[in-house]
């Protein structure tokens, strides 16, 4: 063809195109009758809550007519519905405050998602290739009952694994006490970047075991360490407005905040001073600042208590930890720790963060009990300024709840492990809601081996994803704004709160509420389960009823409704599980971290982080968030690993080379990202990309960090030690238009006098 | 070609409605526009056409035999509904919002916008509502004119 002709064709293609879209669509359109009386044209505000993580903000939903495309009985055609179009943060919700993150304002596309799962699906291929046929949910729940019903008829009830994330409202209750009374073990709740160390420490510290909560606004000093709390780690809505009040809530007081950290962190990046410690070294840092303070007599030894009793040497002055020990151990100037240390002391109130990566190391119980240590000497635990725990609504404490608490269940690990060595306690069923633990376990453990020799595997979710595209039967569940929404939020109010919302809108597609499938489940098998709802909103009543209304003649349910939960007072009987007796543990000391991979062979630090847009991982499938630039880095839709200026100018790696990381556990290749907030010997990654399966958006883009890491633990609590991986790292070749940046790199500012 | 240059100059394409309803009936039994078949009028920005279960609300006892009616009524038996076709609207490059709700309490008459809805059976476009009418009629009633009262 030559130039002319295909200029000639293209126009007249081109113009064939334009008028045949030209004819009103209208007129070819099938209209099914509403369900609903709907007004055009006018928005309402429903609450709702956010659940991409355990934070709970409030949502308000704005709601609105639209025509949706529906399917009924075989025909195509528009239905007009009530619908969410936006989300913000509810303004009169204690934890948010009226604010929402960007992860947040993004929930609204889980609902809209074109790759959701819309009915009840049966596996038609081989485990993993994700080949499904459509079946109805009444044959989707025999076949569930059929297999639960096998189990229980050779007493092997003990074989139900039921794997989930963490939560602490309803909907965790209600899968405890199913698989209470069915005789299953408890669920089996598995995250990577969990905070079970932060709990142990506080327990053990403090007597409670739980997440704590700060008094930014009211604090004059904020020593940070690790902890991401303006990004990624707690409750960071609830943090950011605290951070701010501190900062320019007060006339005439602005909080200063220092960061102590081996990479930096969003929340580092905001900090007056950013103080870079060898990683797995913090935790001297804080006694180090604590030794200062007790020998200056700035504050009595005895001001430590229960905290500062469990670190070895505090009653005798803490001699291990003095500026010049801690400046050999953690690389931060004897002078500087001097200064810190009076700062702390003096800037009343003060309080020290931790957590993240200083708790991801094999000695991360001992630096968590330092920096309580460090907060109980300078009185900050339970004071305006300081540290406190929200108080906890019970919820095995409401009086229709019975009995049958879930023996504990194994770590993730272990299951993974008698699945393998076909032991008598291997399980025959599993059930997976929203965990996806092949994507973020160390792939030493096996997850994604073990589960394929489960015989059967049902899964709740709404995406396909690494780990429910092993399922052999999947019940989608209803998205958060189609279903009761609920949760109680460990931390970031400093009142109790218990977050509630009826269903924004009717479902989209044939999905149904897991949690009202269980109860169905529960009723239906051969010998049904004694559970005393009906239906989850019974449940969330019935809570609701026993807590104080907020004026004499309301009533707290349909307050709570109204408002999007209840928040107050607790009466005597509904507060949290009682504080932990005081644990007999043998003092802690500081011990070296330790690292798996030899360090000539792996000369690096490896530290994978939650990412600003995707967490651990599990909000990829999200395009706006695939396209929100990165707060450091500008990076989006693509990964890339940190690396420090000198370090890459030493092994020739410039900005946006391909270089391959590996570790003794696997490598990958990525793009390095030149970034002067990361100590020389240190690499690091976000999580997020590098998913097989998860939707459009996700899938086969970038890499995942956690196939480098090696399977530590903790040394005392067994937890998870994504921290401690060393790797090497080489260049093999030049940019390759992998790594997309929204603006320029990063800019280097040094200040050379501190 | 004409629906092509109609629709490059932000004109609506003639309407094609699902059944030829007769507005001159229903205005000469009195039968309020605002009260029944166009209620959210009187609350928010559109109008809004009627669903097929309003219809019904009559006439499931009014004129059943008539053959516009079994068709409707076999309609709502299905779950389909009337696909009505909007007769005015603005194109979207002229970036402007209406609420009929505030020209209803100001007690403009709807046949100053809509024509004599009374003498026609399906309703025509043949008011050509501009911004110089609007303008007029602003000035006329002592309503504001400023540019956000209308382009926001």
């Amino acid at each position: 063809m030559d130039r002319r002709s295909f200029i000639k064709l293209t126009a007249v293609s081109g113009t064939s195109a334009a008028l045949a879209s030209c004819g009103n669509l209208e007129n070819h359109l099938i209209r099914f009758v509403p369900d609903e009386d709907i007004v055009p044209g006018i928005a309402v505000w429903k609450p709702s809550v956010c659940p991409l993580c355990p934070a709970g903000c409030g949502l308000s939903v704005r709601v609105m007519d639209a025509d949706a495309d529906v399917v009924r009985n075989g025909q195509a055609g528009i239905l007009r519905i009530l619908a969410a179009k936006k989300l913000e943060g509810s303004p009169a919700h204690p934890i948010n405050q009226g604010g929402l993150c960007a992860r947040g304002q993004a929930a609204i596309q889980v609902t809209y998602h074109p790759d959701r799962i819309t009915q009840p699906l049966k596996r038609a291929g081989n485990r993993g290739d994700g080949r499904y046929d459509a079946i109805s949910w009444d044959d989707a729940l025999a076949e569930v009952i059929l297999r639960l019903d096998a189990l229980e008829e050779t007493g092997d009830q003990k074989a139900l694994a039921f794997a989930t994330r963490h939560g602490s409202g309803h909907r965790a209750a209600l899968i405890a006490q199913f698989l209470g009374h069915y005789g299953a073990p408890g669920p089996i709740r598995y995250e990577l970047f969990d905070d079970d160390v932060v709990r142990r420490a506080n327990a053990l510290s403090f007597g409670r075991e739980q997440l704590p909560t700060f008094d930014l606004p009211n604090t004059r000093f904020v020593l940070g360490f690790g902890a991401d709390f303006l990004g990624t780690w707690n409750s960071p809505v609830s943090q950011n407005h605290g951070y701010g009040l501190m900062r320019q809530g007060r006339p005439g007081i602005r909080g200063a905040f220092v960061q102590v950290e081996s990479r930096m962190t969003q929340t580092g990046a905001n900090a007056d001073e950013w103080v870079p410690v060898r990683p797995g070294t913090e935790g001297t840092l804080a006694l180090g600042l604590a030794q200062v303070i007790i020998s200056a007599k700035l504050r009595p030894a005895d001001a430590g208590g229960r905290a500062g009793a469990l670190i070895e040497g505090w009653t005798t002055g803490l001699k291990a930890y003095v500026p010049e020990q801690v400046e050999r151990l953690t690389g931060v100037a004897a002078s500087r720790v001097e200064r810190l240390a009076h700062q702390f002391a003096d800037m009343r109130p003060a309080v020290a963060i931790i957590g993240g990566p200083p708790l991801a190391h094999t000695n991360g119980l001992f630096s968590a009990l330092a920096v309580n240590a460090l907060n109980a000497l300078v009185g900050s635990v339970e004071q305006p300024g300081g540290l406190f725990f929200t108080p906890q609504l019970n919820l095995a404490a409401v009086p229709t709840r019975q009995g049958a608490v879930p023996a504990a269940p194994r770590s993730l690990d272990r299951l993974a492990a008698d699945i393998l060595s076909a032991g008598p306690s291997a399980p025959q069923v599993l059930f997976i809601d929203g965990a996806n633990p092949v994507y973020t376990a160390p792939r030493a453990w096996k997850v994604r081996e073990a589960f394929e020799k489960i015989p059967y595997i049902a899964s709740f979710g709404s995406f396909l994803d690494e780990t429910s595209i092993l399922a052999d039967l999947i019940l989608p569940d209803h998205s958060f704004l189609e279903s009761w929404a609920d949760g109680v939020p460990e931390s970031g109010a400093t009142v109790a709160v218990a977050s509630v919302a009826p269903p924004v809108m009717s479902p989209l597609h044939q999905t149904r509420a897991t949690v009202d499938v269980l109860l169905e489940i529960g009723r239906r098998l051969r010998r049904p389960l004694t559970l005393p709802w009906q239906t989850f909103e019974e449940m969330l009543s019935a809570t609701f009823a026993v807590l104080p209304p907020a004026t004499k003649d309301a009533d707290t349910w349909t307050d709570a409704q109204e408002k999007g939960g209840w928040w107050g007072s607790l009466p005597a009987g509904l507060t949290g599980p009682a504080e932990t007796a005081t644990l007999a543990t043998p003092p802690h000391a500081f011990t070296e971290p330790q690292f798996d991979g030899d360090p000539q062979q792996y000369p690096f630090h490896f530290l994978p982080y939650s990412s600003s847009a995707f967490l651990d991982g599990s909000l990829a499938h999200l395009p706006w968030l695939q396209e929100m630039p990165d707060p450091l880095t500008s990076a989006m839709w693509s990964s890339w690993v940190e690396i420090n200026p000198a370090t890459a100018e030493r092994l020739g790696i410039g900005q946006g080379d391909v270089i391959e990381i590996a570790s003794a556990h696997g490598a990958l290749r990525t793009a390095a990202m030149i970034s002067p907030g990361i100590a020389p010997d240190l690499v690091s990654m976000p999580l997020g990309q590098g998913h097989q399966t998860f939707t459009r958006y996700a899938s086969g883009r970038g890499e995942n960090p956690v196939a480098l890491l090696a399977p530590m633990a903790e040394a005392t609590t067994g937890a998870f030690a994504w921290a401690a991986t060393r790797v090497r790292v080489s260049r093999v070749g030049g940019p390759d238009g992998r790594l997309i940046l929204f603006a320029g790199g990063m800019r280097e500012e040094l200040e050379h006098d501190r | 070609m004409s629906a092509a240059f109609i629709d490059f100059l932000g004109r609506r394409p003639p309407p094609e409605q699902p059944i030829e309803f007769p507005h001159n009936v229903h205005v000469a039994k009195k039968i309020a526009c605002t009260e029944y078949c166009h209620e959210s009028v009187t609350t928010g920005p559109v109008a809004g056409l009627p669903s097929v279960r309003t219809c019904m609300i009559c006439h499931d006892a009014i004129a059943t035999d008539r053959p516009r009616i079994q068709q409707i009524t076999a309609m709502r038996a299905k779950g389909l509904d009337l696909a009505w076709q909007r007769v005015y609207g603005y194109p979207a490059p002229s970036h402007v919002k209406f609420n009929h709700a505030p020209h209803i309490r100001a007690k403009v008459e709807c046949a100053t916008c809509h024509g004599n809805i009374g003498e026609q059976t399906v309703a025509r476009h043949n008011v050509d509502l501009n911004m110089g009418a609007c303008v007029t009629c602003h000035i006329e009633k002592k309503a504001s004119i400023d540019c956000l009262t209308c382009h926001f």
